[in-house]
This record gives structure tokens, C-alpha cells and sequence, in this order.
């Protein structure tokens, strides 16, 4: 670091006609400048540390609940999901509740009245709170692959099928709430998701009473193009909400 | 280095918090004084990045701050007026977990905390969770979390509420040390938590600033308005009705020394004394008898 200072104040002392003792100063503050702009932690580096802070309790809260549900689904409802459908309306209904464990932990910084000071730090609520969600997101992928591994294990449906039921409304939900996260302040997201996440839920309700059939579906050669917009609009949501510093937590 | 906030603006459905204010904020301690509801919190929300201005633009040295981003977030400090913690978080955990939002390398961050922790007294309580520790300490916690990144700009929101005397004292000398080659903006309602560290100061009422200056200056505008003299228990009744009251001292045979603002001396034993910002602040924010310096 001296020799810099030193290298420094050589180059600026040809440069510019001034005092060497001020040459000395200001090649300091030049080499400060320097060091400052290069003693942040890289976003890989962010996202490492805040695992750290995401609380155990969230995990363990995602894994019981799926080992829960799974086991209410198949001992509980046993003789709908021997019925043709049934086993596509269970993972639909597991798979939205995998998104709404991921709601809480998204939005505890408003909860928490963390959200002002966040926000005005170098990697802002924005970043935060994507980070947060991508954390979020591997924790629902576990939970979601668990699911799938049990599914095929016990023979209920082909695999192809069980990512009909099992990923679209996740990916649907999840679309609909980066939506939110952009357009809205953090609180009308925390809020409006748990409304959206119950709306699904009472849609695949309604679906499963009145038209079966829908569970039903084994082969659906419009999938990958589903799959394909959902995951683009995500991908596309993600990025304009992290270049334009979207997430707000009051909007007027 | 200089933040200047042009003709801001902040309107809401029903209200304009703050209206047109212009300010060029300069190294050293600022003091932003009003009443509750003047607009000091919103003012600082858009000038955290929190709030967007309906019309005007803040600047950091001659650039908007809405495009410097990350990069004027990086020298910002803040703590605002309400906050919260994690449930989980020791000190520590909160310290650390603040150094990572604002970037800083571990070895750093674990040099800069362990220097606030022991400059705002919490290396005792470093490990015990921060909710369970006292108004005041969680306070300190909010303010060592702001100094973290050594800013370049410190706004600090009613920083003293739930601070105890000796506590406001330690930190008035901390921010005074703390304030060389650095903006600071301190926002408060309690008159003596800047009268003696703030160099400069601007008043704010209904969304507007209505005065702004060196403290000297500030308080000179009200050299021959403040007056003192000894009066009775009965007139006293009779002047809190009329009378704009800045101070009581109850002396003995039912006497009172009254300090009092008025633009002429109400009576003939009445002497001049010397202003504080104090008195400044209670002759404009004294909205029932219309405080206006004239």
C-alpha cells in the first residue's frame, strides 16, 4: 500500500506543479480513495453471509410442514387421491403451500421494522429482498424435489405429470407475487401474496369439485411452453426489480 | 462536500409534509428542529433515499441522488426514528449483520465494532439479544449500526428519545468527534441535543423551513426579546394566559422568577438576558399566539 502512495505521488509530481509535502496528501487520499472503492464484499459474498441470518426456524417450519401435509394428504384423504385426479390435486394444493412458507421470511424486514434501515445501506432492501427470496426459493426447490421423489416412489403419477401439477402453480404464484414486489410497496406484497396463495387454493378447491377432469390431465404438450413463460416473466420480473431498485416499502 | 436539496416537495393525498424547501447542507452538525408533525421525518425519508420527492431534487455534490444509488448509499448513515430488530439478534449478530448490508469486509466490519462498542459502552452487553435490553442501549445500537461505514453523511432521527442525561452527554460527544469533514444532520424536538453541538440549524413548521443559519445568528434574531423578572404566585396565573413562558423558578414568599419572550418588556423590572436557541424555538413554534419573528 505505501508503494502505491509512493508510485503515486511520483506520477502526480510530474503531473502537477504543488508543494511535495501536498503531492504526499493527496496521493494518500488517492490511495484511500482506491482502497475504499475496493473493500466492498462482492454480491456472492453478500448472499453467503445472509444464510446466516435466515432463522433455522424457517427451514425446520418448511420441512414440517410438508412431512405434515404429506401425511394428512395420504392418510386423511386416502380414498380421494385413489381416485383418478387425486394425487394431481394434492401436489397442486403442497405446492402453493411451499410458497407460502416462503412469504414470512421475504418480508420480515417490515415486520420487524427493519425495512428504513435496510433500505438506505450500500446493498439495499432490494437486494436484500431478492436475496432473501432466491434463499427462499432453494429451501421451496428441496421441499418441491422432496415431494417429486416421494411422488414417483410411490407410483402415483408419471414424472412428466407431476410437474404439471407440482410446478405450475408454484411458478404461477410466484410470478404473480414479483408482480406485486415491483409494482407495490413491501407490505401490499406481504399481503396480497398471502390473498393471491389462498385465492389458488380455493380455485384448485373449486377445480377439484366441479371439474375433476383438470386433475386429470397425463399428457400436455403445451407444458415446456408454460414452463418456458413462466420462468422467463420470473427471470424477467427479477431483473427490471433489481436494476431499478424496485422494492419500496411505502409507494404513493 | 455539500447535499443540497432544492425546492423538495413531498405531497400526499391530503397533505403537503414538506413544501419547497431548499437547503445546501455543508460539512459539520446540523440541527433540524420543529414540532412533531413539522415534516422533519419526511424530509429525511427522501433524503435516506426512503421517500421519492413529489417535485424538487436532492443533490450530492452536484449530482441527483436517485442516480448515484449504491454509490450514495455507501457514504450514508442512518438511523431512523422508529426501528426495530430481529428477535434473534444479539448485538453483535445486529452489528454484523448491518456491516454486511452496507458492504463492509469482515475484518473490517469486526475492527469498526468492536471500536463502537466500546465508544457507545455496549461491549458488556455485545452478546445478550437486543430486544431484551433497555430503550436506551437498543438506541446506541441504532447509532453505532449508523457510524458503521464511517459516512460521509449522517442523518440521524431523533437519536437522544430514551436516552438518559448521561447517555445524551456521551453522545453529543461522540457525534461533536465524530463530525469533522462529515455531514451531519440531526433531527430532533429537544432543543438542548443540538444548542451546543450544532453549528448551523434550520427550523422547520408546517412542511416549510422558516429559519435557517449559524446558532449565533439564529439565536441573536431574538437579542432584546427575552426578558426575566420577579413576580407573584397570583400574577403568575394571569401570565401563563397572556404571556409566552420560556421558563419557572419558584423562589420563596410566593415569588417566581419568570423568563419570558415578548417583543417589549411587560413591565419595568423586567431586564434583558441573553437568548438561547431555545427561546427561539418556542417563539416560532408557539402556534397559539402565532410566533413570527417580527
Amino acid at each position: 500500500m505505501d508503494d502505491l502512495s509512493e508510485k503515486l505521488s511520483q506520477i502526480l509530481a510530474k503531473e502537477i506543479t504543488i508543494d511535495p509535502p501536498d503531492i504526499q496528501t493527496l496521493a494518500d487520499k488517492c490511495q484511500q480513495t482506491m482502497a475504499d472503492k475496493h473493500t466492498k464484499i462482492s454480491y456472492g459474498r453478500f448472499w453467503l453471509e445472509q444464510i446466516k441470518y435466515v432463522p433455522c426456524q424457517f427451514w425446520l417450519l418448511q420441512f414440517v410442514l410438508i412431512l405434515l401435509l404429506w401425511q394428512i394428504f395420504t392418510k386423511v384423504y386416502q380414498q380421494p387421491l385413489i381416485v383418478e385426479g387425486g394425487a394431481g390435486f394434492m401436489l397442486s394444493c403442497l405446492s402453493i403451500t411451499i410458497f407460502l412458507t416462503m412469504i414470512p421470511l421475504v418480508s420480515r424486514s417490515l415486520r420487524y421494522r427493519m425495512a428504513e434501515m435496510e433500505t438506505a445501506s450500500y446493498y439495499s432492501l432490494t437486494t436484500l429482498t431478492v436475496t432473501r427470496l432466491l434463499l427462499t426459493m432453494i429451501g421451496a426447490a428441496v421441499c418441491l424435489s422432496g415431494l417429486a421423489i416421494l411422488t414417483v416412489l410411490s407410483e402415483m403419477m408419471a414424472f412428466k405429470t407431476l410437474l404439471l401439477y407440482l410446478l405450475t402453480p408454484f411458478l404461477t404464484t410466484l410470478s404473480s407475487s414479483l408482480y406485486l414486489l415491483k409494482h407495490f410497496s413491501l407490505k401490499t406484497f406481504s399481503d396480497s401474496s398471502l390473498l393471491i396463495s389462498a385465492g389458488m387454493l380455493l380455485l384448485l378447491v373449486w377445480l377439484w369439485k366441479y371439474h375433476r377432469q383438470f386433475f386429470t390431465i397425463t399428457d400436455n404438450s403445451f407444458l415446456p411452453f408454460i414452463f418456458a413463460g413462466l420462468l422467463l416473466f420470473i427471470y424477467y420480473e427479477l431483473r427490471t426489480i433489481i436494476q431499478g431498485d424496485k422494492i419500496k416499502i411505502i409507494r404513493e | 462536500m455539500e447535499l443540497t436539496i432544492d425546492h423538495l416537495s413531498k405531497e400526499y393525498k391530503d397533505k403537503r409534509a414538506v413544501d419547497d424547501v431548499s437547503l445546501a447542507l455543508t460539512s459539520g452538525i446540523w440541527g433540524l428542529l420543529g414540532a412533531n408533525g413539522a415534516g422533519k421525518t419526511t424530509l429525511i425519508r427522501m433524503i435516506a433515499g426512503i421517500l421519492a420527492p413529489s417535485a424538487g431534487q436532492i443533490r450530492y455534490d452536484g449530482v441527483d441522488i436517485a442516480h448515484l444509488g449504491a454509490a450514495y448509499r455507501d457514504l450514508f448513515g442512518y438511523l431512523p426514528q422508529e426501528f426495530g430488530f430481529y428477535p434473534e439478534f444479539t448485538v453483535i449478530d445486529y452489528l454484523n449483520y448491518m456491516a454486511a448490508l452496507k458492504g463492509l469486509p469482515v475484518k473490517t466490519s469486526k475492527r469498526k465494532i468492536d471500536e463502537l462498542l466500546e465508544s457507545l459502552a455496549l461491549t458488556d452487553v455485545r452478546k445478550k439479544r437486543i430486544v431484551k435490553l433497555s430503550g436506551g442501549m437498543k438506541r446506541r445500537g441504532g447509532v453505532a449500526q449508523a457510524l458503521l461505514n464511517e459516512p460521509k453523511v449522517l442523518i440521524l432521527d431523533e437519536p437522544t428519545s430514551g436516552l438518559d442525561p448521561a447517555e445524551r452527554v456521551r453522545f453529543r460527544n461522540l457525534i461533536a468527534q465524530f463530525a469533522q469533514d462529515r455531514i451531519v444532520l440531526i433531527s430532533t424536538h429537544i432543543v438542548s441535543d443540538v444548542e451546543y453541538i450544532a453549528a448551523q440549524n434550520a427550523l422547520m413548521r408546517g412542511g416549510q423551513l422558516v429559519a435557517v443559519g449559524q446558532t449565533q445568528q439564529l439565536v441573536q434574531q431574538m437579542a432584546g426579546k427575552v426578558w426575566q423578572c420577579v413576580i407573584s404566585d397570583e400574577e403568575l396565573s394571569r401570565w401563563k394566559q397572556t404571556q409566552r413562558i420560556a421558563n419557572l423558578q419558584h423562589e420563596k414568599d410566593h415569588q417566581v422568577v419568570v423568563r419570558y419572550l415578548a417583543q417589549q418588556p411587560i413591565n419595568d423590572h423586567s431586564e434583558a438576558v441573553q437568548p438561547r436557541l431555545e427561546d427561539l424555538y418556542l417563539w416560532l413554534f408557539d402556534e397559539e399566539r402565532g410566533g413570527d419573528l417580527q
